[in-house]
């Protein structure tokens, strides 16, 4: 069942075409990877998808139901995990938890058992009430998580979530992630320009060229396709001379 | 409720920095503290003066009482210190043709000092020259007041000789009228007199031609007496009878009688006395003409004498009028120059003379400006320039709810202000207790407009150094466009036009109404109104600059 669906988007800025008639569609409880070049059009996506942003044509659907001008069911009913942190240092986990849990409108007993679950998950629970100015930097990842979760959203989407981050603590954190999406039914939307990652962790991949979608498959079938090559090949080559 | 929520995370955010505290709490009142102990030290006899002098001559008693330093030399060197500050004026003290002049010389950089140090110096000379002048006019007003005697006492004489002149006229009017009368007298007998005085001439000379002839009789006929007598006594010593004796003592008796007559005409006209008579009465014809000269000259003489006196008598009197009029002058003049020492004095309209309470309104409205400029703007800075500010505005939460909570925060940390600035204002400064509703009132439409600038301006500029910039601009704008550079009641009209609308402007004398001039609402109003049609606007500009802010983020 697709949960996200982008039909025809079209963004301009200033006459000149950002989006060109981009579709796809995120599964429910897939981890969908986008990918691509700068200046492709992913932050632009992103804008549109978080609300920041309007498409100037198109369709977008959220579990099944159009939320091109809807945007406050869109926005909650997303979690958004930007490349950078986006939670109040001064604050506590707890108070930054149930801070934006307050602006989704969650209410206070639900939102406490869900924060616990998340930490439970995430691992944070022994800074449940620390400043977030004491966390490392992986635990600030994950406490954005959580924080993207609180409001359950069926749909997360990851801005580069592990930059910044070791190796180490990458695999950490899409451990973290991989764990919610099976054990949350979590669509998880990654927008990212590591490739490795989109290999290992995704199950479907969009490429995103000069504000068009090249190719949009399963990435088994992009295997399939390039037999022993690897995603970064892949790319490469659709990126640089044709489509799927 | 989500107002309130974000409004909690602002005060936490806020709170758990310490220097935010810091610059909300300790600053307004060190600023205050050393407002007060600034203000509490000006005084215009803080002010050096270096008297330099050409020669000591110079250095009269009244210029050698003011105070500063007398020395000399040269104007130059004073200069020179003057335009390092080290001095606030030099007066130069020379002469021109023996007219002492004192040549000022100030720091003309600094309108506020250039004006306190012209106070001074002609605090000075006007003091002393008032000491002067009243000392000059006290001699004037003396000499005036016995000039006023003298002719007061002129006066007096003229009145008494015109009263004297007038009895004198008087008196030669009725001599005159006497001796006219003496004339008229005189010429009743004159005319006739003279009229007969041909008579008598010829009559007289006709005596004189007798008189010789009668002389001649006269002797003959007395002679003649002798000697009939002779025969008598002769006849009587002849023995006649008694009868004829009798006849002949008769005729005897009769000869005496006419001997007596003979004697007594001998007497009178056989002496000289006769002639002399006659010629006295001559002598009288002749004197007639002169008795009547004498007379009408003395008629004459007394109506110049009289003539005389009306003239002398009309010239006091217009020499009187004169010396009216002079006295009306000199008595105008007298107080006129009765100059009373022309004292003066300074009276505050408000009652008040202490400088921290007539300041407070200008620090309260500093404060309040630059905290809600700064502050907002800060803030505002702070939360957009934040990755947590993409965070919220993705929320399904409305844009003004932000806006709301971000004002309120503002307004929060600005209340804690005013409210030390009131406890300040009413413990130390001696600003009234019961107007902290108009006060609080005043703070929240003041601050309101500060606030909703700083966050417009901070929403409207991506760089956060750049909204700093224009804040800091706006708050230097609102400082020149005010009384802070130049008082308005020296401005040309139409700057002052400009500045009453400057919010800055409105807040200094909103507070100073309601903390010195003890205003309520009702006057207030107007003030309210305009910054409530700020509000207006500046909440029109607000949702604006977010909108375009928000727009800048989704690209």
């Amino acid at each position: 069942m697709n949960f996200l669906v982008f039909e025809q988007i079209t963004k301009s800025f200033s006459k000149k075409s950002v989006l060109n008639e981009v579709s796809f569609y995120v599964r429910k409880g897939e981890i969908f990877g986008f990918v691509g070049r700068s200046g492709g059009g992913k932050s632009t996506l992103l804008n549109i998808l978080t609300g920041l942003s309007r498409a100037d044509s198109g369709k977008i659907f959220l579990d099944g139901k159009e939320v091109t001008r809807n945007t406050k069911f869109l926005k909650q009913n997303i979690g958004f995990v930007s490349q950078t942190d986006s939670l109040f240092p001064e604050l506590t986990l707890r108070e930054n938890c149930f801070y934006f849990g307050n602006l989704y409108s969650v209410k206070k007993d639900l939102m406490q058992t869900r924060f616990n679950k998340l930490c439970n998950i995430l691992n944070l629970n022994s800074v449940k009430d620390k400043k977030l100015s004491v966390f490392s930097g992986g635990m600030v990842k994950r406490a954005n998580i959580l924080v993207s979760l609180i409001h359950f959203p069926e749909l997360l989407i990851l801005d580069e979530p592990t930059t910044g981050l070791d190796a180490i603590l990458r695999d950490n954190l899409w451990s973290y992630i991989k764990k919610l999406n099976k054990s949350e039914k979590i669509s998880v939307l990654l927008v990212t320009h590591l490739l490795d990652e989109v290999e290992n962790n995704c199950d479907s991949v969009g490429i995103l060229k000069k504000g068009k979608i090249v190719a949009f498959a399963p990435l088994e079938d992009y295997q399939k396709k390039y037999p022993g090559r690897n995603f970064k090949e892949v790319f490469e080559g659709i990126i640089n001379y044709e489509s799927i | 409720m989500k107002v309130f929520r974000i409004f909690i995370k602002n005060i936490r955010t806020i709170s758990r920095n310490w220097s935010y505290f810091f610059v909300l709490v300790f600053f307004p009142f060190f600023l205050i503290l050393s407002s007060g102990f600034v203000l509490n030290s000006i005084d215009v006899g803080n002010i050096n003066v270096d008297f330099i002098y050409q020669n000591t001559n110079l250095i009269s008693q009244e210029i050698s009482n003011f105070p500063g330093n007398f020395y000399p030399g040269k104007v130059s060197s004073c200069i020179d210190n003057l335009r390092f500050s080290r001095v606030g004026a030099c007066v130069y003290l020379h002469e021109n043709e023996s007219v002492p002049i004192l040549d000022v010389y100030y720091d003309g950089s600094n309108k506020i000092v250039e004006q306190y140090t012209k106070q001074l110096i002609l605090d000075m000379i006007s003091k002393k020259q008032g000491e002067i002048l009243k000392k000059n006019s006290e001699e004037v007003s003396k000499n005036v007041k016995s000039y006023q005697v003298l002719f007061s006492e002129a006066q007096e004489k003229l009145i008494s000789t015109e009263d004297n002149l007038s009895s004198q006229k008087t008196e030669l009017i009725n001599r005159k009228k006497k001796v006219e009368s003496l004339r008229n007298d005189y010429l009743k007998v004159y005319y006739p007199l003279k009229n007969s005085e041909n008579d008598f001439f010829k009559t007289k000379e006709a005596i004189d031609n007798n008189r010789e002839e009668i002389n001649l009789d006269f002797q003959n006929l007395n002679d003649s007496t002798f000697s009939v007598l002779e025969i008598i006594n002769n006849l009587n010593s002849t023995g006649l009878s008694s009868s004829q004796k009798k006849d002949l003592d008769e005729i005897k008796s009769y000869v005496l009688n006419v001997q007596s007559f003979l004697d007594l005409y001998e007497k009178t006209y056989g002496s000289n006395s006769f002639y002399s008579v006659l010629g006295n009465v001559s002598e009288m014809y002749s004197r007639l003409d002169e008795i009547k000269n004498v007379l009408d000259g003395t008629v004459e003489d007394l109506d110049l004498a009289i003539a005389g006196i009306d003239k002398t008598i009309s010239d006091i009197r217009n020499y009187l009028i004169k010396i009216n009029d002079s006295s009306v002058s000199l008595n105008d003049f007298s107080n006129k120059t009765q100059y009373p020492g022309l004292e003066w004095n300074f009276f505050s309209v408000f009652g008040v003379d202490d400088p921290v309470l007539l300041s407070f309104p200008l620090l309260v409205s500093i404060i309040i400006m630059f905290t809600s400029l700064i502050l907002s703007n800060m803030i505002t800075s702070k939360q957009t320039h934040e990755k947590s500010y993409q965070r919220e505005i993705i929320s399904p939460v409305k844009s003004g709810t932000f806006l709301i909570s971000n004002y309120l925060i503002n307004l929060f940390f600005i209340f804690i202000q005013a409210v030390v600035l009131f406890a300040i204002g009413v413990l130390w400064v001696g600003i009234p207790q019961n107007i902290y509703g108009l006060y609080f009132f005043g703070v929240f439409l003041i601050s309101t407009v500060f606030i909703f600038v700083g966050m417009g301006i901070s929403y409207f500029l991506r760089s956060s150094s750049l909204s700093s910039l224009v804040t800091i601009f706006v708050i230097m704008f609102s400082f020149v466009l005010s009384s802070v550079v130049a008082p308005p009641l020296l401005t040309d009209p139409f700057v002052k036009f400009l500045m009453q609308f400057n919010p800055f402007v409105i807040s200094m004398n909103y507070f100073k109404a309601i903390f010195i001039v003890h205003q309520g609402w009702s006057y207030l109003s107007l003030k309210a109104s305009f910054l409530g049609f700020y509000i207006f606007v500046l909440g029109i500009f607000l949702i604006v600059s977010k909108s375009i802010h928000d727009r800048r983020i989704g690209g």
